[in-house]
């Protein structure tokens, strides 16, 4: 699809004198060019319009509404100008080894919080070992002697019928 | 003392109060530039902070013939591109940007789309040029903005976009027809728009 110009200028000739008076606007108000520029555009109603248009639609822009930054950007800005580097901080590189130097109060909670892990793991194992009460001791050897000479009678008779056989 | 020459002292003498000189000149129009450039406020503010800290970090770039106030939109100019490009609003707008005759331009601005001062505005009563104005493409927008608000010289302007002097005075002649087309259109004229 063909895209239709907007504006129709009308032959090259017409859009190179639109250009001519465009970088006239440039040209301060007294100066000579500027004024034999605009007596020649004078001398037809038609570049006398666009002329008087260009200089309205240029003077119209001292018109628009400024807009208001908020004046923390701007105390940013000044720090950063300072050499502050305050506005985006970025977390720094530490360097090899440099973990370890620590600051001394850092190693005194450090060495407290091991201890008090310390403690508690001994005090748990404490807690995990089985008790036995005295008599439950006596009950368990009396157990074991009944055991061995049950044993030792079955190796008896064992040993009788090798014999025997 | 010209905007230049305060940069130089900030630059090479570390000069804060030149810095700050500059700031209370352009610190305002710059964020005008911005609002009605990218249209949403949260966005302008970004970016208005992220041009000047460029300044800064981009300080030792700077040469002296070149006019300040060209630099510093040309950083602004590029910021509003990137921040086309990523939000991908008015891509096509940008990528047919320096057709000459520039009428595709205007023809590409998506019916419907919403303009940014519109978006800007949120609900303020807005005048005729104001409206015109805000839908105007973004790179003919910048051209009438740069050069009828901000007095920059349409040289400067070509710099700034980085295009020939024809281009950027082929897209001030849109923008004045444009205006003087759309305000006629809803009844009114630039004379009395700018009451």
């Amino acid at each position: 699809m063909k895209i239709q110009p907007l504006f129709h200028p009308g032959g090259p000739g017409h859009e190179a004198d639109a250009l001519e008076m465009i970088r006239m606007l440039d040209i301060p108000d007294d100066a000579p060019a500027r004024r034999a520029f605009e007596a020649r555009c004078a001398e037809s109603d038609e570049r006398a319009a666009e002329w008087e248009g260009a200089v309205s639609a240029l003077s119209a822009g001292k018109s628009l509404r400024r807009f208001e930054p908020p004046a923390a950007i701007r105390n940013a800005v000044l720090e950063a100008a300072r050499g502050e580097r305050v506005v985006i901080p970025l977390p720094e590189a530490r360097k090899p080894g440099e973990a370890w130097r620590l600051p001394g109060w850092r190693w005194a909670w450090a060495a407290i919080f091991l201890v008090f892990l310390w403690g508690g793991f001994m005090e748990s194992q404490k807690q995990s070992e089985p008790t036995i009460e005295p008599g439950q001791l006596d009950a368990e050897l009396l157990t074991l002697d009944q055991e061995m000479d049950s044993l030792m009678t079955d190796l008896e008779f064992d040993l009788e019928s090798a014999l025997q056989g | 003392m010209e905007p230049g020459q305060l940069f130089l002292r900030y630059r090479d003498e570390g000069d804060l109060k030149a810095f700050e000189q500059l700031m209370d000149q352009f610190h305002r129009s710059l964020f005008t530039y911005l609002m009605r450039m990218l249209g949403r406020r949260h966005e302008a503010e970004d970016a208005l902070q992220e041009v000047w800290l460029k300044i800064i970090s981009q300080k030792d770039k700077y040469e002296h013939r070149g006019q300040f106030v060209s630099w510093m939109y040309r950083i602004a100019h590029n910021h509003c591109l990137d921040s086309y490009r990523k939000s991908r609003r008015f891509v096509d707008v940008i990528e047919t940007g320096d057709d000459d005759e520039g009428f595709s331009i205007i023809d590409s601005l998506p019916s419907g789309e919403q303009t940014p001062l519109d978006a800007a505005a949120e609900g303020e009563e807005l005048s005729q040029l104001e409206r015109a104005v805000a839908s105007l493409p973004p790179l003919i927008r910048e051209v009438y903005l740069l050069r009828a608000a901000e007095d920059v010289p349409f040289k400067e302007i070509a710099e700034i976009q980085n295009a020939p002097l024809g281009t950027v005075l082929s897209r001030m002649n849109q923008a004045i027809k444009y205006l003087r087309k759309s305000i006629q259109t809803a009844g009114g004229e630039l004379a009395e728009s700018t009451a």
